[in-house]
């Protein structure tokens, strides 16, 4: 059979067994707090076509832009219509994109190589668990992969076309993050402490300026075009500028996600708590610094690696991981922006260990102890992604919403059906609420309100308040409503419902 | 001479009758019982409770204050209430089924194995939604109290706490619902009287008011401790063991 079918059938398989993790049960984890706030904005932008750039939160708008197609195609008439599955399709699509991309350095890698390095993307937990999520890291984290594969494509064949995809990639990890700099800091560090080492011939054309300067205008209006949300706010795209002082207080001064520097590194090493699963990409971590060696001993290279891209990415993770690391405001899901590097490498050293197991029986004992490790990586990420969800076992959930926000929905929308004039009064002692405004979402616009202290006229037939208010509700609406319940809205923070008792009353009399 | 003295008659005044009448009723109303009760305490004594360590100081970050719904956390420690001489566990070491045959973590003995305290491994963990674990005494006797520890690692609420006695291990016939806190009846056995409450080391003491049963059953459906699961720590049950 022809070599690039059979490259091809591969890389159908991979994404089949990348969509078979990230697809099942997608609505079932509720959303978090960050996913919720994300929801709204895309809201807004597919409804009001409206986006407008913040430099202080939620990072730019790919991520609302790469949602969009799924909602021309759905279609939703309101707010309230659309479901948990319409937003998190678009990161599982960059998900199962991320596995197949190692084909772009199949020629820098070796196919073995680029196909491990697919392998351990699709089953990776860290990267499971976050393409179910309505987040921007996977897709920054596949805008990087695709830089350094157009970069290096461009590198090998001289092409401008490889050289403005990559100044594309650049644009949209612009327009993607903020903390982008840290990866063009780290990758362009290693790519210059390994110019030229080994000596190749050099392609005419390839260092040419122009074509640079060029390359970097297509990332500056790719960013530009996305941030002015395609030019209908074009101060978005200038409060870039402006955006770098907030990250940097929130990265260096705040205790707001303030861990420790081998936050991340223990995070995929090992964590095991109660009696959970051990969560581990040790295999990962290991099969990276295998792959790593090869950048300092080119015999421990697998055949038709390249040093200096072996090199480049050994570096380059590493740098990238200290400086995260070094930064104190940490959250789970940053793991991704050098978990790639890490990935790549990991490819680099499966391959390098089976092609130098001895004899067929040796490689034979080899592949069977990888694939072995890849089938406890992938149930692994299965269960995080599912049975563990929302486990406080589980490292990658992260102050995380409860499950029983899902019954306060429920309650909510079975009293709307009661009463289709419900008014909702929201009171919270800060704005960390949400997700609460998603899961309101049925309630008619208008009817539900927030407050961040006991208004001076709480009457509403329905009050979802932080427990720190239950003493003034109790004097306040004591006599006319009824607590109904404590729900967990995360852990630790309970929130409490309020109804008023006529309309708990009709509520429950239907219930008898 | 003298005269000699004479003896006054004894004169019955009403003030005297009325003087002996609440002698007499203050010993058959006040002394009498409590000759009665010291008789009766002598077969009474402290519940043999024994409470694992506090895994947690203080009150949770957002605890409700005081509301009729939700039972405040108790500064004070709870006092032990007397039961009948021979009280015991009847629950250590009984055997324990529940509704899903697979729990998520750990297995259904530990719920009888005497170990309470809040440190890892010591619950088994069941499967969310409305879920049951059901301890047959061996023999039915009279029950003076369940104490339940679902979850004391930190503090947390479980929802729809419904304990139950019955001879039947179906629990079809001769049920006695002794605590419901399901405000909604989501669980489908009424709405409960009875408060929720934050779980500490202290557990859950539920009456049982001597009812006769071989068979507790207690169902919950999670928590909002921020999954869905069912866990339990430790069930003991008190009663007088039948003869």
């Amino acid at each position: 059979m022809n070599q690039r079918l059979v490259r091809g059938l591969w890389l159908v398989l991979l994404a089949a067994l990348a969509l078979g993790l990230r697809l099942p049960r997608l609505a079932e984890r509720p959303l978090h707090g960050d996913e919720s706030v994300h929801c709204q904005k895309l809201w807004t932008l597919y409804s009001e076509h409206r986006y407008e750039y913040d430099p202080h939160e939620y990072h730019g708008p790919t991520l609302y832009y790469a949602t969009l197609p799924i909602f021309w195609l759905r279609q939703p008439a309101s707010y309230a219509a659309t479901r948990e599955v319409d937003y998190r399709l678009a990161p599982v699509v960059f998900g199962v994109v991320l596995v197949l991309l190692p084909a772009l350095l199949v020629d820098g890698l070796g196919w073995p190589a680029a196909l491990a390095a697919g392998l351990l993307t699709a089953l990776s937990p860290a990267l499971v668990y976050y393409s179910r999520y309505y987040i921007q890291e996977t897709l920054f984290a596949c805008f990087t992969l695709a830089l350094i594969g157009a970069g290096w494509r461009y590198q090998r064949t001289a092409r401008p076309g490889w050289l403005v995809a990559a100044g594309c990639a650049a644009g949209l990890m612009l327009a993607t993050k903020e903390t982008c700099l840290a990866s063009f800091a780290a990758l362009g560090l290693a790519a210059v402490a390994w110019r030229g080492r080994p000596a190749e011939p050099r392609l005419p054309g390839l260092w040419d300026v122009r074509r640079l300067a060029a390359a970097g205008c297509v990332a500056l209006v790719t960013a530009a075009v996305l941030l002015s949300g395609f030019f209908t706010h074009p101060a978005g795209a200038l409060g870039y500028l402006q955006t770098f002082t907030p990250w940097l207080e929130r990265a260096g001064g705040t205790n707001l996600h303030r861990h420790e520097w081998s936050y991340y590194l223990s995070l995929l090493a090992w964590t095991h708590r109660s009696r959970g699963p051990v969560f581990t990409e040790a295999l990962v971590l290991g099969l990276a610094g295998v792959g790593a060696l090869g950048a300092l001993r080119p015999a421990w290279l697998p055949r038709g690696a390249s040093r200096r891209l072996v090199g480049v990415l050994a570096l380059y993770t590493v740098l990238l991981t200290a400086i995260y690391s070094a930064i104190p405001y940490k959250t789970p899901w940053c793991v991704l922006t050098f978990l790639d590097g890490f990935v790549l490498l990991a490819g680099v050293g499966a391959a390098a260990l089976v092609e130098r197991a001895p004899g067929r029986l040796g490689r034979v004992a080899v592949v069977a102890l990888l694939l072995a490790g890849c089938w406890h990586l992938g149930r692994l990420a299965w269960r995080a992604s599912t049975d563990y969800a929302t486990d406080a076992r589980n490292p990658y959930a992260y102050a995380h919403t409860g499950p029983d926000v899902f019954d306060i929905e429920q309650r909510v929308n079975e009293l709307l059906a009661l009463d289709p004039r419900l008014v909702v009064k929201v009171v919270w002692t800060d704005d960390y609420y949400w997700p609460l405004p998603w899961y309101l979402r049925r309630v008619p616009d208008g009817r539900v309100g927030y407050y961040n202290q006991l208004p001076t006229d709480p009457l509403a037939p329905v009050v979802l308040a932080a427990a720190t208010y239950t003493e003034a509700i109790e004097r306040r609406l004591g006599a006319t409503h009824e607590h109904t319940g404590t729900y967990g809205l995360r852990r630790k923070v309970p929130c409490e419902l309020w109804v008023e008792k006529g309309l708990w009353e009709r509520y429950m009399a239907r219930r008898r | 001479m003298t005269e000699p003295v004479r003896k006054q008659p004894r004169r019955h005044t009403v003030a005297g009758t009325v003087s002996t009448a609440v002698l007499l009723a203050v010993f058959v109303l006040v002394v009498a019982p409590l000759r009665t009760a010291r008789a009766e305490d002598k077969d009474q004594v402290p519940l043999p409770i024994k409470l694992p360590k506090a895994a947690f100081a203080g009150t949770p970050k957002e605890p409700p204050a005081e509301s009729k719904d939700v039972e405040p956390l108790s500064p004070k420690p709870r006092p032990i209430p007397m039961v009948a001489k021979g009280t015991v566990n009847l629950a250590l070491k009984k055997p324990v089924k529940a509704s899903t045959k697979d729990t998520f973590n750990g297995t259904l003995d530990q719920i009888t194995d005497g170990d309470k305290e809040a440190r890892e491994g010591s619950c088994v963990e069941l499967k969310p939604r409305l879920q049951w674990v059901q301890i047959d005494l061996g023999a039915a006797a009279p029950l003076s109290y369940v104490c339940v520890w679902h979850f004391h690692q930190e503090p947390v609420i479980f929802h729809d706490v419904v304990v139950q006695v019955s001879n039947d291990p179906t629990f079809e016939d001769g049920v006695t619902t002794l605590y419901n806190n399901d405000k909604d009846n989501s669980a489908g056995f009424g709405v409960g009287k009875d408060r929720e409450y934050w779980e500490t080391c202290e557990g859950r003491l539920i009456a049982a008011k001597g009812v006769k049963a071989r068979y507790v059953r207690l169902y919950s459906k999670g928590s909002t401790y921020g999954d869905p699961l069912n866990r339990y720590t430790e069930v003991e049950v008190y009663g007088v063991p039948s003869k």
